[in-house]
């Protein structure tokens, strides 16, 4: 589904440069549960912003789907990114002009559906993160993790294969993080592709797949399907 | 479909983005709202003044020629009789001639004398010009003929000689001479000594002798029908020229001439007023620009969003034009209005003839859509190039 290799992305800071990511090579299969987890400026956000397709690598290659990131034009991956990726973002990143179904119909607007259908669809993602009630909130009316779980609404509004969430509950209380995390679970149990990116060991043990990632370099990568316990020096090394 | 769903959502969004800042969106279109407006408000104007001159020309009568004569030109001459010969031969160019001469006089009656415009002319002039009388007749052929000692006077005259009362058969002394008034022309002007209304018409005949004057240097023609006036005005050009051996000396001009080139310096006024209310619009573009390109910086994460979340490079543009389009569209359509309903003020408070140019309002509702295209299009580019993660990490 998704396959990296030997992706760099080099920042140049006048005379020094920055090695975000250095030569990581990744292979995520459709319907896994990833956690990307390291310490902060490991590169995890850089690297979802390769995943996703926001971001270019400064050198390897990368495919989504079978096609090679590289030979995509600007159009081809808005595209993709609208039907195939869905975002949730540790500041939520709502347009605070819109409404709450505004602002979950927006990905369906990009993708030319008309007003019946996406007002379906956006009604019905809005149940589905219990938010029915507020759906004409503006987000300055809204609490934080019900902000959040509008951004998850407009991410699965036009049902994507791979859902990308960078710290969703980074800015959350610990009760509202849960909650966010159940309807993670729930995506991945309806056979979505979930990659998560958190520096919260706790909330990483909960996917099936533990990516760690340091100075731009994947150093772990452990199955986490049988509950499997973290090793001591493994937690360390996170810290 | 698809096209025309993202269409009608772009207008949406755009909508939504300028009501939801109305005062900056306000202060955007004012630009545009007075370029537009100056434009039809000095268009009209324009076209008013145009209308007023046209209007006071076409008065003279349409079919007008006026043939005058330098006399030390030339040692031969054209006379009252040559020209009376040539209507009789080209009836089919010119249908009557009256001569004319101006001078001044004083005028006197018992105790009261002031000076006076005093012209002379024949039967003729009262159809050419189309006199209007309010009282008695105009001067006959047999006045001409008698070189009789009689006036037509205006309406000045009548209330300071005699008080506004009916002056017919009255006597008044003109340089000395005693003239018996047959007439009183219509009040042309507001009756005060500086206007129209004083003066005084006798027959040319008598003209010539009481002013010692011999020759008639200005001659009035009425052409046969107003289609042909400039082939007829050629024809008396030929005949003159033919006449006095030369090309020089005379002037045959017809009102349908004056017309024209009234209407060349009008348009040309009119256009120059266009020109300059158009620089308003161009900076009132520039505004436009200045407000969208602010906006697109203040929108940048905005703009992230939106594409993070598949929003095309086109959408983006489309977004941001549309919104360009929009402001200066509805500054173009306020300014209409202004440019229109500032007509009848201006009617009343300037006391100036106003007519719309419906064109010029066409027109500069189409130059500020094509402005706010314009001016729109840098900044909806640099927002649609945008890149996605740069956009997004933007605070
Ligand atoms: N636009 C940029 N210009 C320069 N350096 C950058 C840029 N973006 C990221 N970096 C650098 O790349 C490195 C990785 O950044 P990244 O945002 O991926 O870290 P992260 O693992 O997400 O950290 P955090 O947990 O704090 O979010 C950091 O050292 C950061 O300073
Ligand atoms: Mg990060």
């Amino acid at each position: 589904m998704i396959r990296l290799e030997g992706i760099t992305k080099i920042y140049q800071m006048g005379d020094s440069e920055v090695r975000a990511l250095d030569g990581v090579d990744l292979h995520i299969k459709p319907h896994e549960f990833v956690a990307i987890i390291g310490p902060s400026g490991s590169g995890k956000s850089t690297l979802m912003n390769m995943i996703g397709c926001l971001d270019v690598p400064t050198s390897g290659r990368y495919w989504i789907d079978g096609v090679e990131g590289s030979s995509m034009s600007d159009n081809e991956l808005a595209d993709l990114r609208n039907q195939k990726l869905g975002f949730i973002f540790q500041q939520y990143n709502l347009l605070p002009k819109l409404s709450a179904i505004e602002n979950v119909e927006l990905p369906l607007i990009y993708r030319g559906m008309g007003v019946h259908e996406r007002t379906k669809l956006a009604k019905r993602a809005l149940e589905r993160v219990g938010l029915s009630d507020k759906m004409h909130h503006k987000p300055t009316e809204l609490s934080g993790g019900q902000q959040q779980r509008v951004s998850i609404a407009r991410a699965l509004s036009s049902s994507p294969q791979i859902i990308l969430a960078d710290e969703p509950t980074g800015a959350l209380d610990s009760k509202s993080g849960i909650e966010i995390m159940q309807m993670l679970h729930d995506l991945h149990e309806e056979g979505n592709t979930v990659i998560i990116i958190t520096h919260d060991l706790n909330i990483a043990k909960q996917a099936e797949r533990i990516v760690t990632i340091k100075d731009g370099k994947i150093v772990d990568d452990i199955n986490n399907k049988g509950d499997k316990e973290v090793s001591l020096d493994e937690r360390n090394e996170i810290k | 479909m698809k096209f025309m769903t993202k269409l009608i959502q772009s207008v949406k969004m755009a909508m939504k983005s300028i009501l939801g800042n109305k005062g900056r969106s306000g202060l955007t279109m004012l630009g545009i709202v007075i370029g537009v407006g100056s434009v039809i408000l000095l268009t009209g104007i324009g076209g008013g003044t145009s209308k007023a001159i046209t209007d006071q020309l076409s008065a003279m009568g349409t079919r007008l020629i006026t043939v005058s004569m330098n006399r030390r030109a030339s040692t031969r001459t054209v006379d009252f009789d040559d020209l009376r010969e040539y209507v009789q031969d080209n009836q089919e160019l010119v249908s009557r001639v009256t001569p004319y001469i101006t001078g001044n006089a004083q005028a006197k009656s018992g105790n009261t004398n002031f000076y006076t415009s005093l012209d002379a002319t024949d039967p003729e002039y009262e159809i050419i010009k189309n006199v209007k009388l309010t009282q008695g007749r105009f001067i006959s052929q047999n006045d001409c003929d008698n070189r009789s000692y009689v006036a037509i006077i205006g309406t000045y005259i009548q209330n300071e000689l005699f008080g506004g009362m009916n002056p017919i058969g009255e006597v008044i002394k003109l340089n000395g001479k005693q003239f018996k008034i047959i007439g009183v022309y219509d009040e042309v002007g507001d009756s005060s000594e500086a206007s129209q209304d004083n003066k005084v018409t006798i027959p040319y005949t008598t003209a010539m002798r009481f002013l010692k004057n011999k020759t008639i240097s200005t001659y009035y023609m009425e052409a046969a029908s107003e289609e042909t006036i400039e082939s007829t005005v050629m024809a008396l050009k030929t005949y003159m020229t033919r006449k006095l051996g030369s090309d020089y000396g005379f002037n045959v001009s017809s009102v349908s001439e004056m017309l024209d080139t009234m209407n060349e310096v009008t348009g040309a006024m009119t256009s120059m007023l266009a020109g300059i209310a158009a620089i308003s619009l161009v900076v009132g573009g520039i505004g436009v620009m200045n407000i969208m390109t602010v906006s697109v910086s203040e929108r940048t994460r905005e703009i992230g969003v939106r594409k993070a979340i598949g929003a095309r490079t086109t959408d983006i543009l489309l977004q941001f034009l549309i919104e360009s389009m929009i402001l200066s569209a509805m500054g173009g359509i306020i300014g209409v209005i202004i440019g229109l309903g500032l007509g009848p003020v201006v009617e009343k408070v300037a006391g100036m003839e106003y007519v719309v140019q419906s064109n010029m309002v066409v027109l500069s509702f189409c130059f500020s859509l094509a402005i706010g295209i314009f001016f729109g299009i840098a900044p909806a580019k640099k927002a649609a190039g945008l890149h996605p993660i740069d956009a997004l990490r933007s605070e």
